[in-house]
């Protein structure tokens, strides 16, 4: 077995990060682009391999979240209740419609073709933004939530959102009349963030206790041999920790950064991660370390699941 | 008495193979600091018989790990947490860990609800205060009212932007996307002292609901309380979900304005009922030295003043309400929520006289010097540390 005392190597960290928190970073589908959001107002878009500030777009408000359409745009949700296209190359922003509170989470669905934003207005947005810009063109939907969205997440056909006060609700994109399924989470306190398995099968939602919750969108799989792989969680103790969802082990820990872990983001390939180490105010205004971005190398021994060694189970 | 043993180094970094035999006690976070929030990390500490809550929903293969660990102690995460719903002997409500939607929990066994939640407040509070709460998972919260670190950071964004201060936000629609937290911010800076004490009636009393709440009927609880919850604002709800006995900080502020202080231990026993209502008791039961129970929660939240209706004791509290305008007030960005509440004098006085007294529920402190709360003065982090010392039982 392998120790698991770390490297004190945080990874590289990237030049020219934000001024200010960093609210999401996201690695592209198709490079190594990074794209990160930030309350400084900014959306920066960062070549994460090459150290390379490639792009900075300003915005009328904190931006709380960002993400890819492809390599050439990306949107962004602010709280300054916009929702934006950001097109790099042009070097250029445009609103793509607005919610009346600040826009939380946004996501961009390759099946539906549609960006969902979720905002504390308690609405869930569609938009397709192959129309010209202004609300009344690009604005698909609205969805009513029992509570003002906190994250939200997608697979496939799936939408995943949390909102304040526990509530879970999963949508079949195809068909947004009304969720497929209504659900409290099954931790006990706020929760914080949720995101879908790459397999599609099912979520994990943590929350501000510090716990993780994994579930399955289907009972009938549940009640199947569970596949959760592993995953990652930083927490605002600074650490990241890397988990086997199956053997409910941690498999790894990375060294411990700055300050609170806001936001992680694997690779397309898995080669690498990004840490944002941005104090994110759960201890309200004090002084913290300077917000910055680290990108390290994965290796496999880290995220991949160990083999058991009893055979019970 | 916690503070006698040492802290047990191999549980702090995942597992300790003594398990419940361990001589050391396995807490994560020995000290409490004395920051805004001291409650430092995860609130991952294990009794003697307590379960270790540390992630992963109910699982209970510590026998077929426990081998596992002893090479590796340091290395090896062991997740051997389970609910202690288990030892109620009402195994039919335990849901098994794959069905998503569990039915209805209807706190058929009120004593072991009850001893969840004391539980839940003991070991697993959360570093952030400001958090709805549900005692059994896949059930609607019974305390409602979250708030993230987003909202609050864009809050006091804004204000910044506007040149405010938090004095100023108290009186301004600075948040109108938001309105339960603007009317929280307008009329009551302690957001945390109120979901405190939020938490801890709902500790107490975790079936005085709103009348209609399907849970408070079935279980017919006697018991003197004044949990007079006002279910208004109950929109943060979801329409599917069954009542709950909620209690949200925010309906209670739009219902009555009340404050008074209301720090943790200020214990009011409600002795009509045999159970052990007070607070000191279910510290007890629950293994702790009096008030710890509250240790955590109120450490930063002390100094501020009380805005919920549900605190029967407010009433004594008044006149320390008032005096808080002595406080030196400072924006949300100062040091932590320590100072956030800081009212402004003329706020806090307008509210005091809202107090609602309760029946008949004793207003004496459960222990320590309460002439704390009367002084007319007080420095910023005093009230703090007071109570966390004397919460503590040690010597200031």
């Amino acid at each position: 077995m392998t120790s698991v005392h770390p490297p004190p190597v945080p990874g590289r960290e990237l030049s020219n990060p934000p001024t200010d928190g960093i609210s999401n970073l996201r690695f592209s589908n198709h490079s190594d682009n990074l794209l990160v959001s930030s309350w400084d107002k900014t959306v920066r878009l960062y070549d994460a391999s090459a150290n390379v500030l490639r792009g900075e777009f300003m915005h009328g408000g904190p931006v709380l979240d960002c993400c890819f359409h492809d390599d050439s745009s990306g949107f962004s949700a602010s709280a300054d209740n916009k929702v934006r296209r950001i097109m790099f190359s042009h070097g250029k922003e445009e609103i793509l419609g607005r919610h009346d509170a600040p826009v939380r989470c946004i996501e961009y669905s390759y099946a539906a073709g549609q960006v969902i934003t979720g905002s504390w207005d308690k609405t869930l947005k569609c938009w397709d933004p192959r129309g010209a810009s202004g609300q009344e063109r690009t604005l698909v939907g609205t969805y009513p939530q029992p509570e003002r969205v906190y994250s939200l997440s997608l697979v496939g056909n799936r939408l995943v959102v949390a909102t304040a006060g526990r509530h879970v609700n999963v949508y079949d994109l195809r068909n947004m009349s009304q969720p497929e399924q209504r659900r409290e989470s099954s931790l006990k306190y706020q929760t914080r963030c949720v995101r879908c398995y790459p397999n599609g099968t099912g979520y994990a939602l943590s929350s501000v206790e510090g716990r993780v919750a994994m579930e399955f969108f289907d009972l009938s799989e549940a009640s199947q041999a569970k596949k959760y792989g592993t995953f990652a969680t930083g927490g605002c103790d600074g650490f990241v920790n890397v988990w086997d969802g199956n053997n409910k082990k941690r498999l790894y820990q990375y060294s411990k950064y700055p300050t609170s872990v806001a936001a992680l983001s694997f690779s397309r390939d898995g080669r690498l991660l990004a840490v944002a180490s941005s104090y994110t105010f759960e201890e309200g205004d004090k002084a913290h370390e300077p917000d910055a971005i680290f990108v390290r190398s994965v290796n496999e021994i880290e995220v991949k699941p160990k083999p058991k060694y009893m055979g019970s189970e | 008495m916690h503070n006698k043993k040492e802290a047990c180094r191999n549980f702090q970094r995942g597992s300790c193979q003594y398990g419940e035999r361990c001589k050391f006690l396995h807490v994560i976070q020995q000290q409490p600091k004395s920051n805004a929030f001291g409650f430092g990390t995860q609130a991952i500490s294990h009794q003697q018989q307590k379960p270790n809550p540390f992630g992963f929903g109910v699982q209970n293969n510590a026998q077929s790990k426990g081998a596992n660990d002893f090479g590796n102690k340091q290395s090896q995460f062991k997740n051997t947490w389970t609910r202690s719903s288990a030892s109620s002997g009402a195994p039919s409500l335990r849901q098994p860990d794959n069905q998503p939607q569990a039915t209805n929990h209807r706190c058929n066994d009120p004593e072991s609800c009850k001893r969840i939640i004391a539980e839940d407040f003991e070991h697993e509070r959360p570093l952030w205060k400001l958090t709805c709460y549900s005692h059994w998972k896949n059930s609607p919260c019974d305390i409602v009212g979250d708030v993230s670190y987003e909202e609050l950071r864009a809050a006091a964004y804004d204000d910044a932007k506007r040149g405010l201060s938090l004095q100023s936000i108290v009186r301004r629609s600075s948040i109108p996307y938001f309105p339960d937290l603007q009317l929280h911010i307008e009329r009551e800076r302690n957001l945390l002292n109120s979901k405190l004490v939020e938490f801890e009636n709902f500790l107490r009393n975790p079936y005085r609901g709103p009348a209609g709440s399907a849970a408070a009927q079935q279980i017919p609880f006697p018991g003197a309380t004044t949990t007079v919850l006002s279910p208004t604002t109950q929109n943060t709800v979801a329409p599917q979900s069954n009542v709950p006995p909620s209690v949200s900080s925010f309906s209670q502020l739009g219902a009555s304005l009340n404050t008074g202080f209301s720090p943790g231990p200020s214990v009011q026993s409600n002795n009509a009922s045999g159970q052990p209502t007070s607070f000191s008791n279910s510290a007890q039961s629950s293994n702790q030295p009096n008030q710890s129970v509250a240790a955590s929660f109120p450490t930063n939240m002390a100094n501020f003043s009380n805005s919920s209706a549900i605190n029967p004791a407010i009433n004594q509290f008044s006149a320390a309400a008032v005096s808080m305008q002595n406080f030196s007030s400072s924006s949300i960005q100062s040091s932590a929520f320590l100072n956030v509440s800081l009212s402004n004098s003329e706020v806090v006085g307008r509210e005091a006289t809202n107090v609602q007294l309760g029946n008949n529920l004793p207003t004496t402190v459960a222990s320590g010097d309460s002439n704390i709360w009367l002084k007319e003065k007080w420095t910023p982090g005093e009230i703090e540390l007071e109570l966390l010392d004397r919460l503590l039982e040690r010597k200031t």
